[in-house]
């Protein structure tokens, strides 16, 4: 109403003055009047004349009509959009050489000049879709990406959460992804018939050396880490950017949170133990402390255990988090976190038979991790980072003693920049300082003590370009020294992605990994060298709305794998580089959170091939840890009315290979299948004015009987026997209440 | 015959102003086609001749602030969940250069917390947490600047309605937040005929449906 008011007032205004003088002359005379009325009716009719009458269509470039696109003389006004068939017919008053705009969401702008003289004008517009920039495209080759961007998401920290066989892990979430392996004895991530040490954490950018809790032989271990800490994972089962080295198989590249965003108290009490925590959140800055600590003493009696414990397990630790802008778009984050565990449990004794050993446990962990992102003039951004570790463990298998102090601290500096939203560049440097020393003694043997220490640093560049209009492609180069074992070496990667289709992208990788000896293996000798996998993979995925569909293909070759005689293992001479090996394989990953809107479900397979010559085989094999098979579908399911989530997980895979040693070929038995569904509940409720949840969990509902594998000991009549490896118990239940308030 | 004569010269007058650019006219004629725009193509149409408008004159405000309006009412409108992302990208980029341009006014946060709200409609599942909180901090900027405004208040009692009652949220909630609204609505004053007037009718319509006393 104000508006329409001040229009009157405003066209008022204008013409008044006109107005006063003309209606003067028009008192002077009648025939003044008369003519005047005749002239002013005259140029009225021209003025309807000149308008000008514009039409035309409006298509993509295959001639298919565009509804809804915009057409506008540029600067006016004056304009239309087109109709279901692409027409549009619009008048302008304007004259002269003007130029007609033609605008529509998905497509670029078009102009054509045109000269506007009251003339019925026809101008027809093909619009060419818009070329798609970096931003656009995200190479899915190897690649999970899971952050709260809107391209690419597969996987979200509340998904891991919430998914029913990881119990709140990260690692037990990603093992239902494509390209991993259940491996239940062991608790790490396997990936595409790479050993688990094949596989490296990063936080923020940098190494974490000992990302899972420390354990004995055949039981489970969890990550180190809560997903809670985390805004985005990208998980690569390969062909990963230069800037992490390291890693022969896959990177698990975790971005921390920015600032908290209020203030608030955490406690969760669980069956095994109790969690607190406190954040406090400002304007520009926020922390949080917390502490933790378990008890499985109590769950053990309520629950059947195989394995018989002296000690249950037990645990404490806390962390801190601490966020502080700098500037006007800088970041400083540091976290950290110590830990200790200790469990002792008796342990079946191979080379006594029928004799029990305790095996004792004790570990220590700190780890320390600073991030500072901060931009540093003419478009260019930096990023600093840091992390320390320092981790100690006590294992005491019988008499024995072996004592590890890991020791790792890692410093990364890296400058990015985006020239257009066609072309970025991103290099830095590195320097990974390492100690590790162990100690072994038991009563036959004198202490053994060996030290391995390294200062590798590394350089790398990488840039994104988009060639043509829907191809991107990123290429980077990084380069390692090791002065340990005096070698360097240049990992060229290279990947491209090609958006076929709106939703649908072809995607390639490929590159050179290096990764040096494991500790273990470097106690005996320093004469070895970088062991190295190439990766070749090719990638279809479809994505529309809230479904995704992907395949892939992938090739990974192996070779200068460390190989040792297992029967002479501190003989330094029988270790060399001559392991080799390959995977290949095709996986399927099916998500859907559209169907049904409650309903969020996602399905895995994965096929492998592969065999591998390392370590001590004594013939290149499959193995333990590369089932052929590999199934898994979550499922997630929101009842609004009862404030829950339920959810559920089924794993299948095939059997997983093992050796007998009385049979005569290598790693040539197979284990019967794994089957498992695994079924939760969360329920949601408010106290305290916050959210509030109780959280229930059980593995293996139907009871099935799992065995991972067969350990073999001889009785002292020299005949094998076989004790198969489980499940600690056949079931694990979880149930916990997570209380946040102000 | 005066009054003739004065149409005829108001109407002649009006054509030539249509002739050269008058962006308070031009304004002023776009402005209550927002109201009356029905379809998602209506208010394509409108947002794209405000931006031309915009691009006229680059030192003012108003017209690029009512199309990046007239774009996040086009993203409640559409359908095809896929076609809201693209219309909000563009119009965060505008509201993006005015906020930079005049940091203290909050209807621009108003505006982008609306942003917000719109982008939670793609996914409610996945986004609901994370806009709900983008949309909050922006009402919050907002009543830091105008605490009076009725709008970001409005827009705080939508956000706590469209909260599940477990995360604190919910009718009842809501509704004393709406009631705030509503008495906020009878006393603002608007800075300008340009300024953003929209809400007391659909702040009426939510105190009815969270319900009566």
């Amino acid at each position: 109403m104000n508006i329409v008011a001040r229009m009157v007032n405003t066209t008022a205004r204008v013409v008044n003055q006109t107005i006063v003088d003309v209606i003067t002359i028009a008192q002077k005379s009648q025939i003044m009047k008369y003519f005047l009325t005749l002239f002013i009716l005259t140029f009225f009719a021209s003025m309807v004349q000149s308008q000008t009458h514009i039409t035309g269509v409006i298509t993509n470039m295959k001639n298919e009509p565009l509804p809804g696109a915009n057409v506008m003389v540029k600067g006016s006004i004056d304009g239309a959009s087109s109709d279901t068939l692409g027409r549009y017919s619009f008048s302008t008053r304007r004259k002269g050489e003007v130029i007609l705009l033609t605008t529509y969401i998905g497509f670029e702008p078009c102009e054509i000049p045109v000269k506007l003289n009251g003339t019925d004008l026809i101008a027809d517009f093909r619009l060419r879709e818009q070329s798609a920039s970096l931003a656009d495209v995200v190479i899915t080759a190897g690649s999970f990406e899971a952050s709260d961007k809107k391209k690419g998401v597969t996987l979200k920290p509340l998904d891991i959460l919430t998914t029913a066989s990881a119990a709140g892990d990260i690692y037990g979430a990603l093992s239902t992804l494509p390209g991993t392996s259940v491996v239940g004895e062991d608790g790490r991530l396997f990936v595409r018939g790479g050993d688990a040490y094949e596989t490296n954490t990063y936080i923020d950018g940098m190494r974490v050396k000992k990302p899972y809790s420390s354990t004995t032989p055949d039981l489970p271990s969890r990550g180190r880490f809560s997903p809670q800490l985390f805004t985005g994972t990208t998980f690569s089962s390969g062909g990963y950017s230069a800037q992490y080295g390291e890693a022969l198989s896959s990177a698990l590249i975790l971005n921390t949170t920015g600032l908290a965003d209020g203030n608030q108290w955490g406690l969760g009490l669980m069956a095994l133990g109790t969690t607190v925590s406190k954040t406090w959140a400002g304007d520009r800055a926020s922390g949080s402390i917390g502490a933790e600590y378990y008890d499985l003493k109590l769950y053990n009696n309520l629950v059947k255990q195989r394995v018989t414990y002296d000690k249950d397990p037990l645990g404490a630790g806390c962390n801190f988090n601490f966020r502080q802008r700098t500037g006007r778009d800088g970041l400083l984050r540091v976290m950290g976190n110590a830990s200790l565990s200790r469990v002792a449990l008796w342990y079946p004794d191979y080379d006594n038979s029928g004799v029990q050993s305790l095996i004792n446990l004790d570990n220590d962990n700190v780890y320390l991790n600073s991030l500072w992102t901060t931009p540093v003039g003419n478009g260019w951004d930096m990023k600093l980072g840091q992390a320390f570790s320092y981790d100690n463990n006590r294992l005491r298998p019988g008499e024995r003693r072996v004592d590890e102090t890991d020791l790792f601290y890692q410093g990364k500096l890296t400058f990015r920049k985006e020239f257009t939203p066609k072309v970025n560049l991103l290099a830095g440097a590195d320097i990974s300082v390492s100690r590790f020393v162990q100690e072994y003694s038991d009563t036959a043997v004198p202490l053994f003590r060996a030290e391995i220490s390294d200062q590798m640093p590394a350089l790398f560049a990488e840039s994104e370009v988009m060639v043509l209009r829907k191809i991107a492609i990123r290429a980077g180069l990084r380069g390692e020294w090791s002065p340990m074992l005096g070698e360097l070496v240049v990992n060229p990667r290279f990947s491209a992605a090609w958006l076929v289709g709106e939703d649908s992208q072809i995607s390639l990788s490929s590159g050179i990994f290096n990764q040096k000896p494991q500790e273990q293996l470097l106690r005996f000798t320093k004469d070895l060298s970088f062991e190295r996998a190439e990766h070749y993979i090719l990638n279809y995925q479809i994505q529309k709305d809230n479904r995704i569909f992907r395949v892939e293909v992938y090739q990974k070759n192996y070779s200068n794998l460390v190989c040792y005689d297992g029967n002479d293992y501190t003989n330094a001479t029988t270790y060399n580089n001559k392991g080799n090996g390959y995977a290949r394989g095709l996986e399927i990953f099916w998500r859907d959170q559209q169907t049904i809107k409650t309903l969020d479900y996602w399905v895995s397979y994965s096929y492998i091939d592969t065999r591998r010559l390392y370590r001590d085989f004594p013939a290149k094999v499959r193995p333990t840890f590369a089932p052929e098979h590999n199934f898994s579908l979550v499922a997630k399911w929101w009842v609004a009315k009862l404030n829950t989530q339920f959810g559920g997980t089924l794993s299948l895979a095939s059997g997983r290979p093992y050796n007998d040693p009385s049979s005569s070929g290598f790693m040539d038995k197979i284990t019967s299948n794994y089957f498992d569904i695994s079924l939760n509940a969360s329920y949601l409720f408010p106290l305290f004015g916050k959210t509030s949840v109780l959280y229930l969990s059980v593995s293996n509902i139907t009871g099935q009987r799992n065995i991972f594998g067969y350990r073999y000991y001889q009785t002292p009549q020299g005949v094998f026997m076989s004790d198969p490896v489980k499940p600690e118990a056949d079931r694990f239940f979880f149930i916990g209440v997570f209380i946040n308030f102000s | 015959m005066k009054t003739s004569i004065f149409t005829l010269f108001a109407t002649f007058m009006l054509s030539f102003t249509g002739m050269t650019q008058d962006y308070d006219a031009d304004l002023q004629s776009l402005l209550p086609r927002i109201g009356s725009a029905k379809t998602g193509a209506d208010y394509a149409l409108v947002a794209s001749q405000l931006n031309s408008l915009a691009q006229s004159e680059p030192g003012r405000w108003e017209a690029s602030f009512w199309s990046a309006h007239c774009m996040v009412l086009q993203a409640f409108s559409e359908n095809e969940t896929g076609e809201v992302d693209p219309i909000l990208d563009q119009a965060e980029i505008i509201l993006d250069k005015l906020i930079a341009s005049n940091p203290d006014e909050a209807e621009f946060y108003v505006l982008m917390a609306m942003l917000d709200q719109a982008r939670i409609s793609v996914n409610p599942m996945t986004r609901g947490m994370k806009y709900s909180g983008l949309a909050n901090d922006n009402i919050n900027k907002a009543m830091k600047l105008d605490p009076d405004n009725p709008r970001a208040w409005y827009l705080k009692a939508s956000n706590v309605l469209y909260t599940p009652m477990m995360f604190g949220g919910g009718k009842e909630k809501a509704k004393p937040i709406f009631e705030t609204a509503a008495q906020k609505f009878e006393s603002y004053k608007i800075r300008s005929p340009y300024h953003p007037d929209w809400g007391k009718e659909q702040n009426a319509a939510k105190i009815k449906e969270c319900g009566l006393d």
